[in-house]
């Protein structure tokens, strides 16, 4: 099974196909998990650039996953090979290494529980994905993101190709 | 531990701007069953709590920042402040609704409202905080526009997580229709709340909260969450609210020729394509936004980028935009509209006010009524939108003409003599549309408590009703029929009632209780609301006894309002209404018949129980709502 | 690696003020240390868990967390000596103070404005960390590369 995690694809062309910042996302991840309302118990968050910019940010399940190398206690786990980063919630002592290592700063401490809390994929459909109404997250394999990235790149470099020839 | 298995916080704070003390004040079980939360414990403590016959101005009044129940859930839509105080337009209750993220994020800071009381004597912002609450120094950010505020609050506080809702130089220099913002982004518009604030020397309230909301039955509210999503299925409107936003409406208003252009002197607009919803979408719009949890997400993110003046984002425009900025002052280039409404929220003045106040002089102008030297030497007639925009920064700083200006309609026209063409209900200028073709809609309109509001009832209900639904619900088919009189005043105050609920709850009335068909606005509106209510708090509510609340809730507005001296005169429309005819449009020569009017009238106040002479509340529906004899 | 936080820290515990005053042979507590790991600079140092080891440990209750602060305190007036603490840190943080017979680990100097340590630092390397690591700053950040907002190299 290819590595999974929740990506964002928006359409910058699409008005209503871009994060709009409901934050539904947030909402409905805290309420799966803990069962309350309270966004800054999400494992996802959407990030407000400003000029109509919003990102919602989430764990990339990293292969090389930082968070998995320096934890002490051996907390952060995969099930399988290419599985997503789990937490065993007894086992984490909080010491928020794992927080300070994350470049994308995805893994933090529960602000109730005090233990490690990441995006777990909510073990196999992720709720943010189900309930997001612009539809820009998707359950998606870490290959397809970079295979569409590529096309794109190679894209851009016929262009440039062509505007180097015409003139 | 809270008495509260969920939904509420449990716990209203009290602020005394004139001394500087904070307490919290526990909330009832009994209080929040009697009424709800939102508008509800708005109305109750300015009730209870403000004498009669205070300067709205003073430091006497009162400005509660409510939230509801169902603030800080999961629920979609649970997006939405009320903020309410002694209104500085009418003398009557005030209130704006805003939506976006302050009101959850209150939730989650631990409190369902904020009660603000006396004056401070230098200008502050209150910080709330997980529980705590601390007045800090605002000399720094005083006389700065809303976005400043906000990015100096931000840095200051060192988070870009806090929520904060403030006034502009507008409410700063106490302009009658004054509003709040929230986030940079939602307007609290009506009814000069954001005088009152101004007058307290209040800048801002910034919010930060990570506490949980809890939910008593996670398992049903979740059912309630799925429900609701399916009702958003094939549901249009929600399909042409996420497209084109409110501006839809413009179309609507067109085709039915009911616009209030020209002051209420016209009902249809030459080139309105460029400024309908598509024209909007097309030049302007740069991406969808959603509050808290929606699922609608009809707000408009906007930006004018093309160079034609300097460059600026901003959110909307709303169709009350278009009809403030652009229908009333006979406006048809969308550039001013949307650099108005910029202004407008930035400054923190109410748009609808303001174009109303703009359009009157209009009026004025063009009869002669007002000469160039009395309007700053503007050519002020209809259409000009450079004066337009001149003239909206004067209203927010005062200056020249915009001192007079500044102060709405109502008391332009007493101080011009010319109280015929100040179009307004109560001091609160008339929007959404003219009613004249439509009596029920005027009905809506103009018993509203908080002043001209087309959303403190639901008349559109007619527009959609099966016959059959209409004898089942308000005892005669009749009421399916827009023209007719028959049942409307039961129907108007039904839905009074019900739309209220949204109010106590904090839900939007977009999301949840517009529809097209009635036993969808029945099973969104109040059947998954009330299994919200219960599912979220834990409590025992039935669909009847919610009604009964918003029943109640508008009732002690009533009771606040008739303490002020406004009876059954404050709740007629206009007199150009009555006095004239549908200059043109789709709906030509339609007039709104006084008889007609006083009959709906009655039959409105007899569905009430309220006494058909005067307006008041009669002992025995007071009794029947448990608000007792001693509250008159 | 210039060690000048250790030795700011040791200053510290020995109540000194200019490291000049310092005489041979004294034994100050090892608070802080620094190792080369794979040629990094790894500190030993307490990381004030949120579910802390040594507090589940410590058989004297001297272990407390503070959560105000964000901090693990060792009151060392309660303190026996046992090391257990030491024993289960994970980042060996803990050790044995050689003149009194009990532990010793940083307690986030709450008597000073800025822990010496991080006073001392010339580069930067050694900051007293905001409560949320800058999870925050770190999501904004990726967050503008997605967008492509920031330009690479």
């Amino acid at each position: 099974m290819a590595k999974q995690r929740v990506g964002y694809f928006e359409d910058r062309e699409d008005p209503e196909a871009q994060c709009s910042r409901c934050r539904l996302c947030e909402l409905i991840c805290a309420f799966h998990h803990h069962q309350v309302g309270n966004p800054r118990r999400a494992k996802i968050k959407v990030i407000a650039l400003g000029k109509g910019v919003d990102i919602p940010v989430v764990c990339l399940n990293c292969g090389d996953a930082p968070c998995m190398n320096i934890c002490p206690t051996g907390a952060l786990y995969r099930k399988e090979r290419d599985g997503m980063v789990l937490v065993r919630s007894d086992v984490c002592i909080g010491c928020a290494m794992c927080v300070s290592v994350c470049p994308a700063g995805a893994i933090t401490l529960d602000l109730v529980e005090g233990t490690a809390a990441k995006c777990d994929l909510c073990g196999g459909e992720p709720q943010c994905v189900a309930y997001c109404p612009a539809k820009v997250l998707r359950l998606t394999d870490a290959e397809l993101v970079s295979g569409k990235r590529m096309r794109t790149f190679a894209r851009s470099l016929v262009h440039a190709e062509e505007g180097r020839n015409s003139n | 531990m809270g008495i509260f298995q969920g939904g509420y916080a449990g716990k209203f704070l009290y602020v005394n701007l004139s001394d500087g003390s904070i307490h919290v004040k526990p909330l009832e079980r009994d209080f929040a069953l009697k009424y709800i939360g939102g508008r509800g414990f708005s109305a109750r403590i300015l009730y209870e709590e403000l004498g009669a016959g205070v300067d709205p101005l003073s430091p006497d009044n009162i400005l509660v920042f409510a939230t509801g129940p169902l603030n800080g859930t999961p629920l979609p839509s649970a997006s939405r402040l009320i903020v309410a105080a002694k209104s500085p337009m009418t003398g009557g209750i005030g209130d704006a609704s805003s939506g976006g993220y302050w009101a959850p994020e209150l939730k989650y800071a631990g409190f369902d409202a904020i009660i603000l009381k006396g004056r401070s004597a230098t200008p502050v912002y209150l910080w709330v905080e997980n529980g705590k609450a601390a007045l800090r120094s605002a000399e720094h950010i005083w006389g700065k526009r809303i976005d400043e505020t906000s990015k100096v609050l931000k840095e200051e506080i060192g988070d870009e997580d806090v929520h904060i809702c403030a006034i502009g130089p507008g409410g700063e220099n106490l302009v009658r229709y004054a509003c709040i913002v929230t986030d940079e982004e939602g307007v609290g518009g009506r009814t000069g709340m954001g005088a009152v604030m101004g007058s307290k020397n209040l800048k801002a309230i910034a919010v930060r909260g990570s506490q949980d909301v809890k939910i008593a039955d996670p398992k049903r509210f979740q059912g309630v969450i799925d429900a609701y999503r399916e009702t958003l299925k094939g549901e249009v409107w929600t399909e042409t609210l996420r497209r084109l936003g409110t501006p839809n409406l413009v179309t609507h208003r067109q085709k039915l020729g009911i616009w209030g252009a020209k002051n209420f002197q016209s009902a249809s607009i030459d080139g309105w394509e460029k400024i309908s919803g598509e024209a909007f979408r097309e030049k302007y719009l740069v991406k969808v936004m959603g509050c808290m949890g929606c699922m609608v997400r009809c707000r408009r993110y906007s930006a004018i980028l093309d160079g034609s003046c300097p460059p600026f984002y901003t959110k909307g425009p709303e169709y009350e935009t278009i009809n403030a900025l652009g229908a009333k002052p006979y406006i048809t280039d969308p550039a001013v509209i949307l650099r108005g409404h910029h202004l407008c929220d930035d400054c923190g003045i109410d748009e609808q006010s303001a174009g109303s106040a703009i359009s009157m002089a209009m009026e004025l102008y063009e009869r002669r009524m007002l000469k160039k030297e009395d309007v700053d030497g503007e050519e002020l007639v209809f259409g000009n939108g450079e004066a337009l925009l001149r003239l909206l920064e004067k209203i927010v700083y005062r200056k020249g003409f915009g001192d007079l200006l500044a102060e709405g309609t109502r008391i332009m026209g007493e101080r011009l003599h010319a109280e015929y063409y100040a179009i307004h209900v109560k001091g609160s200028e008339v929007d959404a549309s003219d009613p004249r073709s439509m009596v029920t809609r005027a009905l809506t309109y103009s018993v509203a408590t908080r002043g001209s509001c087309h959303l403190r009832g639901f008349p559109y209900i007619d527009e959609f009703i099966k016959p059959e639904e209409g004898l089942k619900y308000f005892g005669t088919a009749a009421v399916s029929d827009v023209k007719a009189l028959e049942g409307k005043g039961k129907l108007v105050a039904w839905s009074e009632d019900w739309i209220t609920v949204a109010n106590l709850m904090g839900l939007c009335i977009f999301a949840w209780y517009r529809s097209r068909t009635f036993s969808m606005l029945i099973k969104r509106g109040l059947e998954l609301v009330t299994e919200a209510y219960v599912a979220a708090t834990g409590l025992p509510m039935t669909q009847e006894n919610l009604l009964r609340c918003g029943e109640r809730v508008y009732n002690t507005e009533k009771l606040f309002n008739w303490r002020e001296g406004m009876g059954r005169e404050a709740d007629y429309p206009p007199p150009r209404f009555f006095d004239e005819a549908m200059p043109d449009g789709a709906d030509k020569g339609a007039h709104l018949d006084r008889g007609d009017y006083e009959r709906l009238l009655d039959d409105y106040y007899t569905a009430r129980g309220w006494d058909p002479v005067t307006g008041c509340p009669k002992p025995e529906k007071l009794e029947e709502l448990g608000l007792n004899e001693s509250d008159r | 690696m210039c060690l000048s936080c250790v030795l700011a820290c040791q200053i510290k515990a020995l109540g000194l003020l200019d490291p000049r005053d310092l005489v041979s042979g004294q034994k100050p507590p090892r608070r802080l240390s620094l190792t080369l790991v794979g040629g990094t600079p790894w500190t030993s140092l307490c990381r004030h868990c949120v579910q802390a080891p040594c507090v589940e440990a410590c058989i004297s209750g001297s272990m407390v967390r503070d959560e105000e602060a964000s901090a693990v305190r060792h009151h060392l007036e309660t303190c026996v000596g046992c090391g257990t603490c030491q024993l289960v840190c994970p980042f060996n943080a803990i050790s044995r103070s050689a003149e009194k017979d009990s532990m010793a680990k940083c307690n986030l100097c709450p008597e000073e404005s800025t822990p010496p340590c991080v006073g001392a630092c010339r580069t930067g390397a050694l900051v007293l960390g905001s409560r949320d690591h800058d999870a925050q700053g770190k999501k904004r950040k990726f967050a503008e590369e997605l967008r492509g907002e920031r330009n690479h190299g």
